[in-house]
């Protein structure tokens, strides 16, 4: 009697082996040459100035607006329509449009990633952030993105030293990411809900309004409303986004005993 | 320039390829030729890629051209040491997921299966012989029908024969994951085989 179909891929080794000959055998639909179209468009985009002529150079143009609100022309590209700002791999988008929507759920950290232990998320991540004194995280996350950098997500549950953030199942959220590369986008609607701070000296931005947070993940962008007051800073290249319930001395109190 | 000098690979005849480190190199310094000679060298695997995800030709070329694109403009984020077929895999299937999500649409796995004789009429290779027409076609119904997680760790493993390493940086996981993923998807894949054999008895 001839074996059935199952019988015959009955073990994972079986099904492999299978597995292995119909990659083998399988005809995918003839590849288009597009190394041409790809390489021509390039070139076209950079006589055309439409992006930055060398890869590099995304970053340097983002540089190029710090150095602007250095000399103290923020007001001027306030009303420049939509501004951006970045520390480190943070960057704010203010943009008149961006209230956040109703129907935006607030940060959950399970939709960016899985959980894993603290030591899994740094040995992951490739970098050990510093944590806040007191007792740590409930959980953590290694959140992906699309062009391969990590970043890790600490959160906290509501406590009597962290309270609900208003809207969120959570007490306080740490975000750390590494490098210059764009991983976290935030929108603001109004350039009064960003201020200027300081965190150790540096120059840190405080958000306390509501707003939209944009992250990059490995399946995409995934975006959230924020209700919690913010606080971003960078300490070498690593650069924090606390999200608590804590006004704007504690919050830089807590990052600066962070340091 | 064809790889080839007289159906010899050029590498067999002294002609040193540039590897994909010399090439990224170049690339980032904005030598687009030499971005050229990568985009060629994976093409084809990332048109498959994105053929699997998008189940179109039209919008797998397009997927495969646009992470092309983001990819030369991302190459500041490529780390040193690390390889650059995952790397731009993983792009292309974030591209080409984006387009099936706003496409909305939902293709059946159309592909064929090459023809149990090569085309001077030889004998099929032990492997094709070895695996019955009839369960290379049950496997690839089998395939279709196994939750899209599970069938993406599949596929990419044993139909662009990634390793695993490859298989969870293209598809943005953890290596533990790409194993538990394979082995429930090998356990559905029994299940649907049995399925499709009782559906038929």
């Amino acid at each position: 009697m001839n074996p059935t179909m199952a019988d015959r891929a009955s073990t994972d080794r079986q099904l492999s082996a299978a597995l292995a000959a119909l990659g083998r055998t399988v005809a995918f639909p003839q590849a288009p040459a597009i190394t041409s179209a790809v390489t021509a468009r390039l070139a076209a985009e950079r006589t055309r100035g439409v992006r930055p002529r060398l890869p590099g150079l995304a970053l340097l143009g983002r540089r190029r607006v710090l150095v602007l609100v250095a000399v103290g022309l923020l007001a001027l590209l306030a009303i420049a329509g939509a501004t951006r700002l970045a520390i480190g791999a943070f960057e704010v988008r203010v943009q008149p449009e961006a209230s956040p929507s109703p129907s935006l759920p607030p940060i959950e950290p399970s939709a960016l990633g899985d959980p894993v232990s603290e030591r899994e998320a740094i040995a992951q991540a490739g970098f050990e952030p510093a944590l806040p004194p007191g007792p740590g995280p409930d959980e953590a996350y290694v959140i992906d993105t699309e062009f391969g950098d990590r970043g890790i997500l600490y959160a906290w549950r509501p406590s009597s030293s962290h309270p609900r953030i208003q809207g969120s199942e959570w007490g306080q959220m740490l975000i750390v990411a590494q490098g210059d590369a764009e991983f976290v986008t935030k929108s603001i609607n109004r350039f009064d809900a960003l201020t200027e701070v300081l965190v150790d000296g540096k120059r840190a931005f405080w958000i306390p309004a509501p707003h939209q947070v944009s992250i990059s993940t490995g399946h995409g962008s995934e975006t959230f409303a924020v209700t919690g007051n913010v606080l971003i800073w960078q300490v070498d290249d690593l650069s924090y986004r606390l999200e608590t319930s804590l006004g704007r001395a504690e919050a830089i109190a807590l990052a600066e005993s962070m340091t | 320039m064809s790889d080839r000098v007289e159906g010899r690979p050029l590498e067999d005849v002294g002609f040193a390829r540039p590897d994909d480190v010399e090439l990224v190199g170049r690339a980032r310094d904005g030598d687009v030729s030499a971005y050229g000679e990568l985009v060629e060298r994976y093409r084809e695997v990332a048109f498959r890629t994105a053929w699997l995800i998008t189940r179109s030709s039209a919008e797998a070329e397009d997927a495969a051209q646009e992470a092309f694109v983001k990819a030369f403009y991302a190459l500041g984020r490529f780390r040193v040491g690390e390889a650059f077929r995952p790397w731009i895999l993983r792009i292309v299937s974030n591209e080409a997921k984006n387009r099936r999500r706003s496409t909305g649409r939902r293709e059946r796995l159309t592909v064929r299966l090459a023809q149990d004789r090569g085309s001077g009429g030889a004998a099929p290779s032990p492997e094709t012989a070895a695996l019955g027409r009839e369960l290379r076609e049950a496997l690839l119904r089998a395939i279709d029908r196994i939750p899209e997680r599970e069938r993406l760790v599949v596929t990419y493993r044993y139909l662009l024969e990634l390793t695993e390493a490859e298989t969870a940086t293209a598809l943005g996981i953890r290596p533990g994951t790409v194993k538990s993923r394979l082995s429930r998807g090998l356990g559905h894949l029994r299940q649907e085989l049995a399925r499709d054999e009782s559906d038929d008895g």
